[in-house]
């Protein structure tokens, strides 16, 4: 099974990752490769089993309402590669002549 | 072999603790090494020998009395660079975090140094633990010290290499789908990946959160127990981790295991299986036979599906679980003038090949209309994988298999193939899946190239595998070190 | 015109701040107004590594709001990954409830003229907030870019989902207005509209008259984060004349988001494209389900307060009127400071029109609330024992009220320093009357004709004898005692 490069191409848009034509060619095949293989799982009956979406066997704990210092700001922001007045940088959310 | 730090981490922290070796001179030993085997091994990232040197300096320093309280006193420790480290940078073997530091440790690491190890580099990886040979690292591939032409294996090849060559007694890997055990076959030195839930993932860099586990590599088995020792334990900052009592791993290791049940799964000794590998194996079973263990051939029949489980849910998972690298808080970043541009280009640039297909799998196995068909039936298998292992230690108390279906390959043989690629964890995969502890130990060599075997147990019984590899480990001859370079 | 053709159907999606100490999932502190990125930790900034960890306080307190809109609570729920990206996000996955909301099928009842009409609650869930972006330019279309703040990030948030019960601007007015004060009762969040501490997106839609299908169906509007309740009020109102307008011009309404402004009091739409909404849910990994403890719920279920609904019944039986009623329960602490006078009296009509009036006045000069009063509940009962035993008067317990408010004393400290005390005592009065006669004659006279006035001349004399300390009931009695005596 070969992928749609249609699809391919809404996936890589969903994952924002840019992907050439020929990058979705390969993709396309690559992946349709493996979804062939993972389809020996659709002949297993399943119907009376649950899912298993946990690797822990058991209970977990949550934590209690005591603060802990943050972060100096300046470590927060030690590893952007853009920062002004304390904040993050980013360049305009709306591409030149887009549309609000 | 000159100047190769002859110590076990045992051995070497009894003589720091007691002050017969320094931890100093210890450290110039491992240091030299490094310098004499890193540049054609490649297991490193970042090293600092300067602050290793201090480190050890400040354990000898130490009042006795403080220092003989140190499990690992002046022990060096090799870290898998996709574990955080406030000392080091941390990559995971991607361009996208290249310069990155943390400002914050990983536990397992955190508890290692609190006990007197002392991290003197970051090791190689398969960029964000996705392979299963080192050669998907942006940073260059790590050689098979047995054979500088094949792989160490992956993705923990750094770790399993730096141990295998003597850089360092001990080093933390981690565990999604094999990545601890097949490396440490790869190289023949020993590694486990603990339970699901029994080291704190605190500070490891997410691949897949419900199958990754951070674990101990190490040249015996004693080493392994003894690191193991002091980093699981619950963790208040992975909600994970369980509180469930740390026993004990070292006070029963070398008592023989009268009457052990173990239990050889057809599945694993079939098809796919490299006849030499398997041979290996059977002989080392055989050889346990006459010692008293009774083997029984079982069955586990959802095996077939392991890998086709394995690479729905962890590539979902890891869509997620890298979406965060977005080159707007930390690392890469490629220029662009908008928003939309700088998230694509920034991910495209910034990833290898093998993890953007990993995400693109992942992204499309959990969108709109294939949910179902593929994540939720995954999961639904995995359920039918943990019973097959339920059921099995019913009747036995350890299963055991080979570690990974073949010898270490030739670098760049399979790189063409992902799927040929994938095959290589059908081994390890289960004991993903099934959240169970599962231990590689080298049970023998064909032609100079190391071959293991693994061990996997019922949740929690570390002990039990750890006792089970220390009597494997008294039968097998091996060479002492690898011998491309005496 | 809107009415004939079309029925409205609103459905409200509220978003509340828990007011922890800490955030949903790190240790930072959840506080508003500081500096930006110095309420940060390797958690909340999404840094490659980390791991969340619930907590406990933000459950209870969502498990509380639970409760109190009538919600069954489950006793096993779990988080799961919303996946998007933006730059407010840092994980670019919200950590959220999908399928299995902590809790599920409640209501909200409001007024309805006499009737009480439910509107039902759909579902609650807990999900972490996201973070704060500034724009560098008057607006997002003309930024040349924006600033991220995290500092919000992680904040703990439960999202009350409404079904599309309402059927007016004014219902949906009422319906947050309810939601707001039962919150308030239970002291979860600020619920500041206008700091973003409570939130509201409105989905409006209109069903044509004979319309079959389900209202799941019908085109629908949301309006996202509109920053007050009377703002919801407009918005909606605006959207039902937009979209009336629209379907009387044959033209469809376009599912979409829009936003509010504010200034124009109309509704734009945010978005041209057809978003693709495909966020990709899948159970969160990183954390173990939420099991919650059947006696833990029972405990948390006997320790909510009263509820507005509950109060109003009350306080209605109490003999109170349904506007004092009205006045008195939206306000959590206004309730607070009358239910405590009420274990020291039963005269809780008097209570409430002090309350209402002076009490009120004063706290309104001061900026402050009932529960920040100098004047305590047993302070406010007490002055009102003076007058209820005659010795004071209503006049000069205002008085002494205001002194109470700026010395922070009691009633009683106050009546004796100012001299206050009725003149009560027969005796003390009695030779006053006479005197009082004695040097009224005339009026005396005039009084026993029938001139009813002649009386009050004659109090108020008594009064000024007394500079006012007389007690009017006291010397009314004892002078018509004197003045039949005289008669016969
Ligand atoms: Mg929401
Ligand atoms: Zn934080």
């Amino acid at each position: 099974m070969r992928l749609s490069t249609d699809l391919v191409a809404y996936v890589s848009d969903l994952a924002h990752l840019r992907l050439n034509m020929t990058d979705v060619e390969r993709i396309a095949n690559e992946l349709g490769r493996v979804l062939d293989y993972v389809d020996v799982l659709q002949a297993v009956d399943t119907s009376a089993v649950d899912a298993t979406w946990q690797g822990s066997r058991g209970p977990g704990g949550m934590r209690s309402d005591e603060e802990c210092p943050s972060l100096d700001p300046l470590a927060a922001l030690a590893n952007a590669p853009a920062v002004q007045n304390g904040m993050f940088r980013i360049p305009r959310i709306l591409a030149e002549g887009e549309d609000q | 072999m000159m100047g190769v730090p002859d110590y076990s981490a045992k051995g070497l922290a009894d003589a720091v603790r007691s002050g017969q070796v320094s931890a100093e001179s210890a450290m110039i030993g491992y240091l030299e090494r490094i310098r004499a085997t890193e540049p054609e091994v490649h297991a490193l990232l970042a090293q600092d020998q300067d602050l290793a040197l201090s480190r050890a300096q400040a354990v000898d320093r130490m009042p006795l009395d403080q220092r003989s309280q140190l499990a690992l006193a002046g022990v060096p420790l090799v870290v898998k660079d996709n574990i955080v480290t406030e000392d080091f940078p941390t990559t995971a073997g991607s361009r996208m975090l290249e310069g990155f530091r943390s400002p914050y440790t990983a536990t397992a690491v955190e508890r290692a140094a609190a006990q007197g190890a002392i991290v003197l580099a970051k090791s190689n990886l398969d960029e964000f633990g996705m392979g299963s040979s080192t050669e998907h690292s942006a940073f260059g591939p790590t050689k098979n010290p047995w054979d500088l032409t094949r792989v160490p294996g992956g993705s923990s090849g750094g770790s399993a290499a730096a141990v295998a060559v003597g850089m360092a007694p001990l080093a933390l890997g981690s565990d999604t789908g094999g990545s601890i055990r097949q490396p440490a076959a790869f190289c023949g030195i020993v590694g486990l990946k603990p339970t699901y839930g029994r080291v704190s993932r605190y500070g490891l860099i997410a691949y897949a959160s419900s199958l990754d586990q951070i674990g101990p590599l190490a040249r015996t088995v004693e080493d392994v127990g003894l690191l193991l020792q002091v980093i699981s334990g619950q963790d208040v900052r992975d909600a994970t981790s369980v509180e469930n009592p740390v026993p004990d791993y070292l006070a029963q290791l070398k008592r023989p295991l009268e009457g052990l049940r173990v239990g050889m799964p057809k599945e694993y000794f079939g098809q796919g299986i490299d006849p030499k590998v398997r041979s290996v194996v059977e002989k080392m079973l055989d050889r346990l036979a006459a010692e008293g263990v009774t083997v029984v051939e079982i069955e586990m029949p959802h095996t077939r599906y392991a890998i086709a489980t394995y690479y729905l849910i962890a590539p979902a998972e890891a869509s997620s679980n890298l979406s965060r690298y977005d080159g707007i808080r930390y690392g890469f970043r490629a220029p662009a003038t908008d928003l939309d541009s700088l998230y694509r280009n920034t991910r495209a640039q910034g990833m290898g090949e093998e993890v953007q297909r990993r995400i693109l799998l992942g992204t499309h196995v959990l969108s709109a209309g294939y949910y179902d068909q593929y994540y939720v039936k995954a999961q639904k298998v995995r359920t039918l994988i943990r019973r097959d292992f339920d059921e099995a230690f019913q009747t036995v108390d350890l299963v055991v298999t080979p570690s990974a279906p073949d010898l270490p390959f030739v670098l760049g043989s399979r790189s063409d193939d992902p799927m040929q690629m994938y095959l290589s964890d059908i081994c390890t995969v289960t004991a993903n899946l099934a959240g169970l502890p599962a231990l590689s130990v080298p049970a023998g060599f064909d032609d100079g190239l190391p071959i293991g075997m693994q061990w996997i147990g019922p949740a929690w019984s570390e002990d039990l595998l750890l006792r089970a590899g220390y009597m494997v480990e008294q039968m097998v001859e091996r060479p002492r070190w690898p011998l491309w370079r005496t | 015109m809107v009415d004939e053709a079309y029925r409205v159907v609103v459905g409200l999606e509220v978003h509340v701040e828990l007011k922890t100490r800490t955030k949903l999932f790190c240790r930072c502190v959840n506080a508003f107004g500081s500096a930006p990125n110095t309420q940060t930790c390797p958690v909340c900034l999404g840094l490659p590594g980390v791991l969340p960890v619930l907590n406990r306080n933000a459950v209870y307190l969502a498990v509380k709001a639970g409760m109190a809109l009538h919600c069954t609570i489950r006793s096993v729920s779990k988080f799961d990954r919303k996946q998007y990206f933006y730059p407010d996000l840092p994980k670019a996955y919200q950590i959220s409830q999908y399928d299995l909301p902590f809790a599920e099928w409640g209501f909200v009842p409001i007024a309805d003229g006499a009737e009480v009409k439910r509107i039902r609650i759909r579902r609650v869930h807990m999900e972490e907030d996201a973070g704060k972006l500034n724009h560098i330019g008057q607006n997002l279309k003309e930024a040349e870019g924006s600033l991220v703040d995290l500092n919000r990030a992680g904040v703990p948030l439960i999202e009350i989902v409404s079904e599309p019960d309402m059927g007016s601007a004014e219902e949906a007015r009422r319906y947050l207005t309810e939601l707001r004060t039962i919150l308030s009762y239970l002291d979860v969040s600020d619920l500041r509209m206008e700091e973003g501490s409570m939130r509201c997106d409105a989905n409006v839609s209109l069903k044509p008259r004979g319309y079959q299908g389900s209202l799941e169906d019908l085109p629908r509007v949301e309006v996202k984060n509109v920053n007050s309740i009377r703002n919801v009020g407009r918005a909606i109102e605006y959207e039902i004349e937009r979209q009336a307008a629209r379907l009387s011009q044959g033209e469809r309404i376009i599912k979409e988001t829009r936003g509010f402004d504010d200034g124009r009091g109309r509704t734009y739409s945010q978005r041209s494209k057809e978003e693709a909404n495909d966020y990709r849910y899948f159970p969160e990994p990183d954390l173990p389900p939420l099991v919650l403890d059947e006696s833990w719920l029972t405990e948390v279920q006997a320790s909510l307060p009263l509820l507005p609904e509950a109060w109003r019944e009350r306080l209605r039986d109490l003999g109170l009127a349904s506007q004092d009623v009205e006045v008195l329960v939206q306000d959590r602490v206004q309730v607070a400071f009358l239910s405590e006078t009420l274990s020291f009296t039963d005269d809780v009509r008097a209570v409430s029109s002090w309350m209402l009036s002076d009490m009120l006045r004063l706290l309104n000069e001061r900026g402050l609330g009932f529960d920040q009063s100098p004047v305590s509940p047993k302070d406010l009962v007490d002055l009102l024992g003076f007058i209820a035993d005659g010795k004071i008067s209503g006049r000069m317990a205002k008085e002494v009220l205001d002194k109470m408010f700026e010395s922070g004393e009691s009633a009683a400290v106050w009546v004796k320093r100012l001299g206050m005390a009725q003149i009560t005592d027969d005796s003390l009065l009695r030779g006053q009357v006479a005197e009082v006669l004695a040097e009224h004659g005339k009026v005396v006279a005039d009084y026993r004709a029938g001139k009813e006035r002649a009386f009050g001349f004659l109090v108020g004399q008594m009064m000024k004898r007394t500079q006012g300390q007389a007690s009017p009931e006291v010397v009314n009695r004892l002078l018509k005692e004197a003045l039949e005596f005289d008669a016969q």
